[in-house]
């Protein structure tokens, strides 16, 4: 196209101006925008219709069960996978593009490196291949964040899997990048190593680096991410914040002498789970009027009113992990529904 | 650089983030495109408000892509029809010798022989050949009875070089003689035949004769007991032509500047001395080197094939040639040579 | 630029990982063991049977048909290390995951399949030129006999490594790093067979015979390149010499290529190589 998009009326100045401050008042492209993404091996569907944005300096968890497409959205992401269908950009820049690529670290799930290269050779190999320039010394640095200063000089055919691990994470971090995309980058580390991830990602998101990390492990998605992506067969099942999905609390009661009007006024504030004396009452955020701090202490009370006796009350809050369950199932059960 | 298209502008206006960099950066600069975005920003959304990010489809799907629209020839299915579709024309056409794999090249062994130095060249499609002398080459006992026949001091060495033993077998050809008449009705029938129409004939030429004598000569061949020679050693009278009127040079000149004039005959016609002076061996120059050396205070030409497989000693002395040929080393039939004298 | 980067960077890589995977260790020990082999046979040769019954043109004749024997081990050699190295350079590389985080990096899958095709096609010419080089020193030594066009025969035998190597590429972008090897071998067994079956078929004058060795030398250059390389190690005015009876013969060649026969073999390398390129593109990893 070698002339204007649109044959409109002469340019108003104004407009223009208009026009241009829109520009120039976007935020900056996003680290991962993804629209519409497709993929099926043979005729089995494995990602369809993934639409997800990771902003610049945002750390979002990829969750989502074992078969639910999210290797495969990271792999089309990073123009390893062909997509059927859809776009997607990266730092600003369409995955078609490799240059998309040059600032983004990546620590595969199958994480192997030349075994016949030292740790050192991998990382130097990768700058080049990066076209940043980074310092021995700063690969060196690089190399001791992830504890393999030691074994920097060893043939990577030698390192045990959790080794391998590491250095993967070094090779992710070490060019300079302003977006790790870390695929389960604990499976094959101790506690010890999972926290030394952790504090990385942290490190990361403070120095306004983007990170997308897929993970088992919700409770390291749980304490080091903004955001959160569920994936469920292929599509996204629900995103939000943490504090969008993990919004209802629960609390735990323990009643005796518990009336049909005491059950009736449980059920009135929330879902109940009773076990034995033991209630488990979910309160949603901003219910009837009461903020969320009058929620349990008028409840007690109107209890109490009720003739019950309340021998304990306890805070809990809903587990990313239960919510993730509930998420999945409640896919399920809507499918099987479907399909009756 | 290219104007962003409506779509792209649409989306910045609704899904900024879908908008990569450089257009961005084009749609700054470019009044043209900031235009077209107002107008764009002034209409409402056609898909409503995107909830979730990427939800904006009608845009995703209008906006151009790049992936899945791979050119025609990138598509495997058809590279590898291209592919196999080049395969069978080159099978075919080599199949149909129009692609030749390999140079075809006449190899002509380098042979020896009496019959070979007491030859004369065929020019019957030229002219009228009478044989006055046929030479009759035959085997005969030994040194001494071709001594006989041939009146030749015999070549026999004293030292054999390596791997050449036994006796040698002995071939004598008589003196071998032909008188030539050029006839021009001949040559332009013989030219006819190839293709061609004939040179005018100089003065003088048509019904001119010249007679050719060759021989006598005499070969001893050593045998390697698989019946491969081993070594050849020659010698012979040289041939030599003679005339009466025209000049035996011209008639030669004359019938090598005729069309259709087939390659042996032609090289055998310019080794074909007047005066015996010259080599009367054809040597084929791609695949062996001729130097000259001296033998005895005589030129000699020394040829010898790229490989050293092969080599042959040629020298001319006073009207006689002697030949030494063999699979062998160039300082091993010198030193024949040299043994010889 | 930095497709040029790219390119030299995973040549340099492929090239280290012949030296360290000792392919190169392995390489040496076996062309030693056979050059010294054929050095012993060499001098054999020229100490029993020279002496008395062959000339020295025979010796070189016959010297010059066993320098073709053992070109022809050479040439296996190089087409066994070099097939079987492509199959794990690159197939193995995207089976075992080292490819992911190579490919994850602002490279073009082209770049990379390039680099690490030159890095293959340096290795296995430098080795091929190297060894037969050394092949045609122990000859001269032992018989005193020095092919006539050692150059042209030696770069022929190069581009024949090059052809069975690209070939090779190829098929390790589309099956398991074993099958490509036992394909690329097979393949050039299966032509340099049907070489000798046309050789035979020309010798008997049967045209339909012969037709089979002509098609699949087009249809993989490998044994027209080696004949065109035979071609240059011996001398056919001695072929010519020993007579009809010799023609077929497999390590024989009366003659030399044509300059259609070599630009066909430049565009089949190309054809295979784009055809190589087209497939890991679309290949997901």
């Amino acid at each position: 196209m070698a002339t204007g998009p649109t044959a409109g009326p002469p340019a108003d100045v104004a407009a223009r101006e208009t026009a241009a401050r829109l520009v120039a008042e976007l935020p900056p492209s996003s680290a991962i925008w993804a629209s519409g993404l497709r993929k099926s091996y043979g005729r089995r569907p494995a990602v369809e219709e993934v639409s997800l944005e990771v902003r610049r300096g945002e750390v979002v968890g990829l969750l989502g069960p074992n078969g639910a497409g999210k290797t495969t959205v990271i792999k089309m992401l990073l123009g390893l996978v062909r997509a059927d269908g859809g776009e997607a950009m990266l730092l600003g820049r369409p995955t078609t593009d490799p240059a998309a690529r040059a600032r983004v670290g990546y620590l595969p799930e199958l994480f192997r490196y030349q075994p016949w290269l030292s740790a050192t050779e991998v990382m130097a190999l990768h700058v080049r291949l990066a076209g940043v320039t980074v310092t021995p010394a700063e690969q060196r640095e690089c190399l001791a964040l992830v504890g393999l200063a030691e074994r920097s000089r060893d043939r990577v055919g030698g390192f045990s899997k959790g080794m391998q691990q590491r250095l993967g994470l070094a090779v992710a971090l070490v060019a300079r990048p302003e977006l790790v995309v870390l695929d389960e980058p604990t499976s094959a580390l101790d506690p010890l190593g999972r926290a030394d991830v952790r504090d990385i990602v942290l490190d990361l998101r403070s120095r306004g680096v983007a990170v997308l990390l897929n993970s088992h492990l919700i409770g390291e998605v749980e304490r080091v991410c903004d955001r959160v992506v569920i994936l469920d067969r292929g599509r996204v099942a629900a995103s939000g914040t943490l504090e969008d999905l993990l919004g209802r609390r629960e609390v735990r009661l323990h009643l005796v002498d518990a009336s049909p009007a005491v059950h009736a006024r449980l059920a009135a504030t929330g879902t109940v789970e009773q076990t034995g004396d033991w209630y488990a009452v979910t309160l949603p955020v901003g219910t009837g009027g009461a903020t969320d701090d009058d929620a349990v202490p008028h409840l007690v009370r109107d209890l109490v009113a009720l003739g019950a006796r309340v021998h304990a009350v306890e805070p809990g809050r809903v587990s990313l992990e239960e919510r993730l369950l509930d998420i999945l199932r409640a896919g399920a059960t809507a499918r099987s529904e479907a399909d009756a | 650089m290219r104007h962003p298209d409506d779509a792209v502008l649409r989306r910045l206006v609704h899904e900024p983030a879908g908008v990569a960099d450089t257009d961005r950066e084009h749609v700054t600069a470019c009044p043209q495109c900031l235009d077209g975005l107002a107008i764009v920003a002034g209409r409402p959304h056609p898909g409503g408000a995107p909830t979730v990010p990427g939800a904006d489809r009608r845009d995703a799907r209008s906006a151009p892509r790049t992936r899945g629209g791979d050119p025609l020839w990138r598509r495997p299915a058809v590279a590898v029809t291209a592919f196999a579709v080049v395969l069978a024309g080159a099978g075919a056409a080599a199949a149909n010798d129009w692609l030749p794999i390999f140079r075809t090249e006449e190899v002509v062994p380098l042979e020896v022989g009496a019959d070979d130095l007491v030859d004369l060249p065929d020019l019957s499609a030229y002219g009228d050949v009478v044989v006055t002398q046929d030479g009759d080459v035959e085997a005969v006992q030994d040194a001494a009875t071709a001594a006989a026949r041939t009146g030749l001091e015999i070549p026999e060495p004293t030292t054999l070089p390596r791997g050449v033993t036994g006796e040698p077998a002995v071939q004598v050809g008589g003196e071998v003689e032909a008188t030539f008449t050029f006839s021009a009705e001949r040559a332009a029938r013989a030219a006819a035949d190839a293709g061609e129409t004939l040179p005018p004939t100089p003065a003088g030429l048509d019904g001119s004769q010249v007679r050719m004598v060759a021989g006598p000569g005499v070969a001893l061949t050593w045998s390697h007991p698989s019946g491969a020679p081993s070594l050849v050693v020659a010698r012979a009278v040289a041939p030599t032509a003679s005339s009466s009127g025209v000049s035996f040079e011209t008639v030669r000149d004359h019938v090598l500047s005729l069309p259709g004039v087939p390659e042996d005959l032609a090289a055998q016609l310019r080794a074909f001395p007047a005066d015996g002076s010259t080599l009367p061996l054809p040597v084929p120059a791609d695949r062996a080197t001729s130097s000259t050396v001296d033998v005895g205070g005589v030129p000699a030409t020394v040829v010898e094939t790229h490989d050293r497989s092969m080599a042959a000693v040629v020298q001319v002395e006073d009207g006689v040639v002697t030949v030494v040929a063999g699979p062998l080393g160039a300082d091993e039939v010198l030193a024949v040579l040299r043994d010889l004298r | 630029m930095t497709g040029v980067r790219t390119v030299l960077t995973i040549a340099g890589l492929t090239l280290r990982e012949a030296r360290r995977r000792r392919v190169v260790l392995a390489l040496a020990v076996l062309t030693v063991l056979l050059l010294g082999l054929s050095g012993w046979g060499f001098s054999r040769l020229a100490a029993e049977s020279g002496l008395d019954t062959l000339t020295s043109g025979q010796a070189r004749l016959a010297a010059s048909q066993l320098l073709n024997l053992v070109m022809f081990g050479l040439s296996l050699i190089a087409a066994l290390g070099t097939a079987f190295l492509a199959g794990p350079t690159l197939a193995g590389e995207t089976e075992s995951g080292i490819a992911l985080s190579v490919l994850a990096r602002p490279v073009r899958r082209h770049q990379v399949l390039l680099g690490k095709w030159l890095g293959l096609v340096t290795f296995g010419s430098a080795y091929v030129v190297l060894a037969g080089l050394a092949q045609c020193l122990v000859v001269l030594a032992t018989v005193d006999y020095w092919p006539p066009r050692p150059a042209a025969a030696l770069a022929l035998l190069a581009a024949q490594t090059v052809v069975l190597l690209t070939l090779a590429v190829l098929l390790s972008t589309v099956v398991s790093p074993m099958a490509s090897g036992v394909v690329a071998v097979g393949l050039f067994g299966a032509t340099w067979i049907a070489g000798v079956v046309g050789g035979v078929g020309a010798a008997f004058g049967n045209e339909g015979v012969a037709r089979v060795g002509t098609i699949s030398r087009m249809v993989l250059p490998t044994d027209g390149l080696w004949r065109g390389a035979m071609h240059g190690f011996q001398d056919s005015a001695a072929i010519a010499q020993v007579g009809a009876e010799m023609e077929g013969f497999p390590f024989l060649s009366d003659a030399p290529l044509t300059g259609a026969y070599l630009a066909w073999a430049a565009v089949w390398v190309a054809m295979v190589w784009g055809l190589a390129a087209i497939s890991f593109q679309r290949r997901d990893l």
